[in-house]
């Protein structure tokens, strides 16, 4: 935390000196720059070397840092992109902004054929290449993906069942006396962790209205059943103290600990590279499973993460760009990513990797999950919609399932027509 | 302080005399008004300009999300956040942080104002070590008090006060607090130099308590000081927005007004409703200062007491 915390200003100036860097266009031997505005990823400097290599000169890929929280990287480039920021090239959107990037004019679609490996559903699993769709056109080149799984100590659960379903799961949990991670704070992983409940039960937020526009669909009887649930595990002696301010981060912390006191924790899998190497002993007590279901029998829908690729509508260099999104989309680059990041391929052929396997253990699990996963919704409000998800859902122990419905209901509609106070 | 300066020029005015200035002085004005054109002009490009656009925008669907959909709409981003319970949920959060805040403030800062006025031996050294925290970035004070009572970071246990509304609340006025309450004491300070030393030696010889000499003397001497102090710090206060911001971000309904107003500018980008919101704000920021300046019914320009 407080290492991350002194990081700031640094990756502040760093964005800073970044923006003032962007003028030029080319190198000064004439080679196109591709500006590759993305959050500090471990597998970064890797593959735009191994691309840079494979270019033999046609485009120079930099990174130009983001900071670490998805909310400020999309507040930084939203501010720049509505500014028509020509340095802005290449963009690693968080998969929940391509239909608000590519509504407001800012990322420019893919004509067909241009994208050698992620172009089809053929080539891409279905979650993913749903999440960069829209009206009807490919906006952005999936990267990566992943969804939460269930991890859990092997030690604590013993011989007891895997929990398939999230009521099995806080029964296991208040059985053993233990904690559940998951995320509480009133920020976007609150949102992942509704949308999973509510599209596992079988409901979704948006469905397409009319006039082709987003409208709110909140089923009442799948939405009543998620915040059944979420009020039920906030209540719960399952639900750990710092529910309510705790992110993906503080949960892998609290789950890393060896005495944590948590069984299970609902987390990404970057969770998984992350004990490799503060403590390979732990690891090997780290079981994982898939996310648990809300309805039995009925697999879960967990929330979709990941990379897409998408390029910027003002830059200058879009032939390049092209050419450095269709290298890193490559089954190379994809296996380093998930090698060193623990961020699984969004490429079919790469399902049942060994090489990625081997470093990934639970890559069928997630596999399977990137085929159900549920992305949240592409529209261009998701923004205000996740605003004013977080504002009704938080605390989660204060819901109360039929009020909170209404209260959601009114609010995203307001949201959707963006006329919400949030 | 500021105060001062400004009514200075007011106050010499009625000294030119009518219709009796002579060329000199006609030229003296002209070279004054060219002197100050290019400050005049400076104020209102970076503050008239930027209002009036505010005030213009509120008045429009301005979504940069969906520029097509963008429209006039007359007052209707405004009727839309008055009717909204999210606004005078934060409304209420932000005049709670602000009375209370500054309530506090003006209790503590009053007696490190008495400290400085009255410290004995090593001035400059209370004085300093008082004014230390004013030093220290807001952002950053907010950080070092969420570490400071977060469990994993904190050394105040599990207790998560940023884990409820009433610990939440009790965390953001901390950190005000501990920040402002030397810029407070600095404004007393000021005051607390005019009331003439004459008086309280007056008081002493008829035997009035130290008691009696703060609040017979001292206190009503320096109600221009308070209030200036007061007003200062409730404008600010009542703009709060970094340290809500880095400790619960609006979390348990310590939403404010300035961050309601981010959120719709910065992070939605929604110009319009964004642009409704700071003007609301600007309006209920000149009433505080109006009903400051009308209700103490005391000259700003006064500072020195002597009404």
């Amino acid at each position: 935390m407080l290492g991350k915390a002194r990081l700031l200003p640094g990756v502040v100036l760093l964005s800073l000196v970044a923006a003032c860097g962007g003028a030029s266009s080319t190198t000064a031997g004439g080679v196109p720059i591709v500006n590759w505005y993305i959050g500090n990823e471990s597998w970064l400097e890797d593959v735009i070397a191994a691309c840079n290599a494979e270019s033999g000169g046609a485009y120079e890929l930099r990174a130009a840092s983001l900071p670490s929280n998805p909310d400020q990287q999309r507040e930084q480039l939203v501010r720049r992109l509505a500014a028509k920021d020509p340095s802005i090239d290449l963009i690693g959107m968080d998969v929940v902004w391509t239909g608000e990037f590519a509504k407001a004019g800012w990322i420019t679609p893919f004509q067909s054929g241009e994208l050698k490996t992620v172009g089809s559903k053929q080539q891409v699993f279905t979650g993913p290449y749903d999440s960069a769709q829209f009206d009807g056109r490919q906006f952005g080149a999936p990267l990566n993906s992943n969804t939460r799984l269930l991890w859990y100590r092997k030690s604590v659960l013993g011989n007891r069942p895997v929990p398939k379903t999230w009521d099995e799961l806080l029964d296991t949990a208040e059985a053993l006396d233990t904690k559940v991670q998951e995320t509480g704070k009133r920020a976007e992983s609150l949102v992942v962790f509704f949308n999973a409940l509510l599209e596992s039960a079988g409901g979704s937020l948006v469905e397409p209205g009319e006039d082709g526009e987003s409208a709110v669909a909140l089923p009442r009887e799948p939405t009543i059943k998620a915040l059944e649930v979420m009020k039920r595990f906030a209540s719960s002696s399952a639900a750990p103290a710092a529910l309510s301010t705790s992110g993906e981060d503080d949960n892998r912390l609290a789950f890393e600990k060896p005495d944590s006191g948590s069984a299970f924790m609902l987390n990404w899998p970057f969770v998984y590279p992350s004990v490799l190497e503060a403590d390979p002993q732990l690891a090997e007590d780290y079981g994982f499973a898939p996310y648990p279901a809300v309805l039995p029998g009925k697999p879960a829908r967990p929330a979709l993460g990941g990379y897409n690729l998408g390029i910027g509508s003002y830059t200058k260099n879009r032939g390049a760009a092209l050419a450095a999104t269709n290298c890193l989309t490559k089954p190379a680059q994809q296996r380093t990513i998930a090698t060193t990041g623990g961020q699984p391929s969004v490429l079919r052929e790469l399902g049942n990797d060994p090489a990625i396997q081997k470093v990934l253990p639970f890559l069928p699990i997630m596999t399977t999950q990137l085929e159900n996963a549920a992305p949240r919704p592409v529209t261009p409000q998701y923004n205000d919609l996740s605003l004013a998800v977080r504002q009704v859902l938080h605390p989660m122990q204060d819901i109360e399932p039929e009020k909170s419905y209404d209260s959601l209901r009114d609010l995203l509609e307001r949201a959707l027509k963006s006329q919400a106070v949030l | 302080m500021t105060a001062t300066t400004t009514q200075a020029p007011a106050d010499k005015k009625p000294s030119g005399g009518p219709r009796k200035t002579t060329d000199r002085a006609q030229a003296e004005r002209r070279l004054g008004i060219k002197l100050a054109a290019p400050a005049a002009i400076i104020m209102l490009l970076v503050t008239a300009y930027p209002i009036l656009y505010a005030v213009y925008l509120s008045l429009f669907r301005y979504d940069l999300r969906v520029p097509e959909e963008n429209a006039f709409v007359g007052l209707d981003n405004y009727i839309l956040i008055l009717s909204s319970g999210i606004w005078w949920q934060s409304v209420f959060a932000t005049a709670l942080i602000t009375v209370v805040s500054v309530a506090i403030e003006l209790v503590i800062g009053l007696a490190f104002a008495l400290v400085m006025h009255r410290a004995v031996f090593g001035r400059r050294t209370v004085r300093t070590s008082i004014l230390i925290p004013y030093g220290i970035i807001t952002v950053i004070a907010a950080f070092a008090f969420r570490f400071a009572v977060q469990p994993d970071t904190g050394f105040i246990g599990d207790l998560n006060p940023l884990g409820g509304p009433v610990g939440s609340f009790a965390t953001i006025i901390l950190t005000e607090v501990w920040k402002t309450t030397p810029f407070m004491s600095l404004l007393l300070l000021a005051g607390l130099a005019t009331v003439p030393e004459e008086l309280q030696e007056a008081a002493k010889v008829d035997g009035a308590t130290a008691w009696q000499r703060l609040w017979k003397i001292t206190l009503p001497n320096m109600k221009g000081a308070i209030l200036v102090a007061l007003l200062f710090r409730a404008l600010d206060a009542f703009r709060i927005f970094d340290t809500v911001y880095v400790q619960t971000a609006g979390q348990f309904n310590t939403q404010t007004i300035s961050g309601l107003g981010y959120n719709a500018l910065i992070t939605r980008v929604n110009l319009g409703l964004g642009s409704a919101i700071s003007i609301l704000l600007f309006l209920m920021i000149i009433a505080i200062a109006f009903l400051f300046v009308k209700g103490f019914k005391t000259n700003l320009g006064a500072v020195k007491g002597d009404r």
